[in-house]
């Protein structure tokens, strides 16, 4: 906020001097007389609102797309083809076509619908993913609204997804729509409960509801990081908050109400073109909160990640490969991972390529080197947001590797799931948690 | 349509599901009257793929029936062309020589590994799980490869003959074919860890719609749907046709390994068996194979001697009977066609009370319903 201040008052100082400096019969006078006499508060309001939705703007939409370019190709990757490779390198520009392709498609509405709310519908969803971000401290200086009850705010406006789709289901006039609304309700609303109290644990220990606490708290590196912090309690807590937020998002193995296979396409079976598409920026923005989420309230934020040397290297080997192998060869190091039996979920693994020897001692070594000077640039802002980044990029990345592994639960089985399960287990974890505190302070 | 009378309660929701319903595999119908996600009923109607084949069957001689039958099923249809020629060679009392015979097992066996691929291959497509489907198409794939090399077709063989087959195996087939089984054995394995293993996947078809031995026999199920109730029963073995006698093979039977006997897992797991079974026929095939003439001697048009006949063969879905009936002329006074389609389709309405939505899916993917068998 303060930056804000600066730069507007910077603003109308400018503002003010290019006045004085103008002739006394120029036409341009008027104008920036009235200019002049706008208070500061409404340039203060004017100037959030831009620098607010430039950082949406150019944040959001390459996210959505970009997840989208990756979730293609790594969907390739597991079914043994290649993905999309031809639109700009790599196929990295396949997103603006298909967004182009979407905008001049023609936008149906069935008869029979509610018009109005068959329209309102994907704003909502839309809303609520691009209100979270609003929040989520993507790096050092890089966070639109710094509130002091972010957390609280992140689950009442990613809450808003449900009424799009409530309201998406029923204005369709369509049976499988509305019943794909109706378990899309049910599910969401359930795993909000698991999911807001795994949240609490980290807010807990810390203290604070805001995610720049959360964050300064884990500046210590890895030993900090919450969800090493009150025992086996919090790492529950991590597992479970994943797992339910993968529910909220209706991801696999919880996408019953798009379930493609049972419900035609669930909600959004009636919409199409642009409609259509903005329930899925909305979808591929939801699936970066999530893992914005998890980065910031269990591992560290865009906090340097890094106490000492071994862990350096670990960790940032780790994000730099796993980003490298995501976006170029696909799952094949999560496949060699695969391959041993027992592993929690049953792992995609086909005989694709693997990496050449050398080629891995390459990246290794680029990876060190590149750990090591990001260790050493840790203060730079640019470097923060990568961090922030390549953390959130790699749950992103597990969520469409389970998409394209596991199959779906029924409704029951995901209910048993959220109330018998994981609901006790978090109160469980809360007292455990509670108790922690107690004692550890002792 | 509507010939069947439907009681309507009030907080009873009718759904159409069908003819174009991604699980539907083809274009088949169910009027769903649910409860919410409950389904209190699903009631299959029928005819959206009829192509009058048995009609057609009058109008062209036998050899010219031939190509018809692949559309019997053309999931798997070889098989389709067996059956028909066994019938009419039963009315001609015609010897089929050995290696026909072999070849006719060959083609069969390679057959139904592709069949049962595409069923183990969608089940799990239409529980969530995309991705085994696209690994059991591409093993389909080498198997269309195999085949068309055998006959020059990739989905509509015609390749049986009435009397023997069209074509000898061309040079290095048997070589090709147990190279492609010796790398598509250990596949199953991984097939198994993907997905037979899978904790949602036992979770979801454990138990789920079990059939028991009697009620399957009592709608007439065969073949795979039949043997996952426990059922012993193959026509390879029971009844033996060209020279399944021959080569060493097992039935498996559905024994509950995740829940209970004749659930939806049953009958899933018995198909991985089968293909099992299959790899294992076809090497001995090839080792057996005898040299020898491919056709016989069968007149250009056929005039069977006034009679009928029955012959039926082991297909991917089961039992596939064709009873013909001939009145001495050049065509077929009536050819019926028994499929194993038909009957699973029938005990769906039955199963399907009080199931779930997602379980119906479950259901009608784990009976391995093809939509052309079911027609005709």
């Amino acid at each position: 906020m303060n930056h804000l201040v600066l730069a507007v008052e910077a603003w109308m100082k400018a503002l003010e001097s290019y006045t004085m400096s103008l002739s006394e019969d120029s036409i341009w006078l008027p104008f920036f007389g009235i200019l002049n006499q706008v208070p500061q508060e409404v340039w203060l309001a004017v100037s959030m609102f831009l620098s607010a939705s430039m950082i949406l703007g150019m944040i959001i939409a390459p996210i959505a797309g970009f997840s989208t370019f990756v979730e293609r190709r790594v969907a390739g990757r597991i079914q043994a083809r290649i993905g999309c490779n031809r639109v700009g390198p790599e196929g990295l520009l396949q997103f603006l076509v298909d967004g182009v392709k979407l905008m001049s498609k023609e936008d149906h509405i069935p008869q029979g619908a509610d018009r109005f709310l068959f329209k309102l519908a994907p704003y909502f969803l839309i809303l609520g993913a691009f209100m979270s971000f609003a929040c989520l401290p993507f790096g050092k200086y890089i966070v639109v609204s710094n509130i002091n009850v972010g957390i609280l705010y992140l689950l009442a406006v990613s809450s808003l997804v449900v009424i799009g789709i409530l309201l998406a289901g029923w204005s369709s006039n369509n049976k499988w729509s509305l019943l794909g609304a109706m378990r899309s309700a049910a599910q969401i609303v359930s795993y909000e409960v698991p999911l807001g109290m795994s949240l609490m644990i980290p807010v807990m220990l810390v203290g604070s509801l805001s995610l720049a606490h959360l964050n300064r708290y884990q500046a210590e590196g890895f030993s900090s990081w919450l969800i090493f912090a009150a025992g086996p309690f919090t790492f529950i807590a991590f597992f479970v908050y994943f797992i339910s937020a993968l529910a909220e998002v209706n991801r696999t193995p919880f996408d019953l109400p798009e379930a493609e296979s049972e419900l035609v396409s669930g909600y959004n079976t009636e919409y199409s073109g642009i409609r259509w598409g903005l329930f899925f920026v909305a979808e591929y923005a939801n699936m970066f909160l999530i893992g914005g989420i998890a980065t910031t309230a269990f591992l560290g934020g865009w906090q340097k990640s890094v106490a000492n040397i071994p862990f350096l290297v670990f960790s940032l080997f780790f994000i730099f490969f796993a980003l490298l192998k995501i976006v170029f060869y696909g799952p094949a190091f999560v496949q060699s991972l695969g391959r041993k039996k027992g592993v929690l979920f049953a792992l995609a693994h086909t005989k694709v390529r693997s990496f050449s020897k050398p080629l891995v001692l390459v990246l290794l070594f680029l990876s060190v080197l590149s750990s090591v000077g990001l260790h050493v640039l840790s203060d730079f802002w640019l470097v923060s947001f990568f961090v922030f980044i390549s953390k959130s990029y790699f749950f992103v990345f597990i969520i469409m590797w389970i998409r394209w592994t596991l199959p779906r639960y029924r409704v029951d089985q995901m209910m048993d799931l959220c109330w018998k399960r994981f609901t006790p287990l978090m109160f469980v974890c809360v007292m455990g948690t509670a108790l922690w505190m107690l004692w550890s302070q002792r | 349509m509507s010939s069947i009378q439907i009681q309507h309660f009030d907080d009873e929701m009718e759904i159409n599901m069908g003819p174009q319903h991604p699980s539907t595999h083809g274009v088949l119908r169910f009027r769903t009257l649910t409860d919410g996600e409950l389904v209190r009923k699903a009631i299959p109607e029928i005819g959206y793929l009829h192509r009058s084949i048995e009609k057609i069957a009058e109008m062209v001689e036998y050899h010219g029936f031939m190509p018809y039958t692949d559309r019997v099923d053309y999931v798997a249809a070889m098989t389709a062309n067996h059956g028909y020629a066994l019938s009419v060679e039963k009315l001609l009392s015609t010897e089929v020589p050995k290696r026909a015979q072999y070849l006719r097992m060959i083609a069969d066996e390679l057959c139904r590994i592709a069949s049962h691929l595409i069923s183990v291959g969608t089940f799990p497509m239409d529980l969530g799980a995309v991705t085994p489907f696209v690994y059991a198409l591409r093993e389909r794939e080498k198997i269309n490869d195999l085949i068309e090399s055998l006959c020059g077709a990739r989905l509509t063989y015609n390749y049986v003959r009435i009397g023997g087959v069209s074509f000898d195996m061309p040079d290095g087939f048997a070589q090709r074919v147990s190279a492609f089984l010796d790398q598509f054995e250990p596949l199953m394995n991984e097939f198994d860890d993907l997905i037979s293993s899978n904790n949602i996947f036992i979770d979801r078809l454990g138990g789920l719609c079990p059939i028991s031995k009697e009620l399957a026999i009592a709608y007439g199920l065969v073949g795979p749907n039949l043997r996952a109730s426990g059922m012993e029963w193959d026509l390879r073995k029971h009844l033996p046709y060209a020279a399944y006698d021959e080569v060493d093979f097992d039935i498996p039977v559905g024994d509950g390994r995740c829940g209970q006997i004749g659930d939806c897992f049953d009958r899933y797991w018995v198909r991985i068996a089968e293909i099992r079974e299959s790899v294992k026929i076809l090497r001995q095939c090839l080792v057996q194979i005898p040299e020898g003439e491919i056709q016989a001697k069968v007149p250009k048009t056929i005039k069977p001697p006034m009679g009928q006949s029955y012959a039926a063969v082991e297909a991917a879905r089961g039992e596939m009977g064709y009873f013909v009936i001939s009145d001495a002329s050049k065509n077929a006074y009536r050819v019926k066609i028994r499929t194993g389609s038909f009957s699973a389709m029938s005990i769906i309405e039955s199963q399907s009370k009080g199931l779930m939505i997602a379980d119906l899916v479950a259901l009608i993917a784990s009976l391995d319903v093809v939509a052309p068998e079911v027609d005709r």
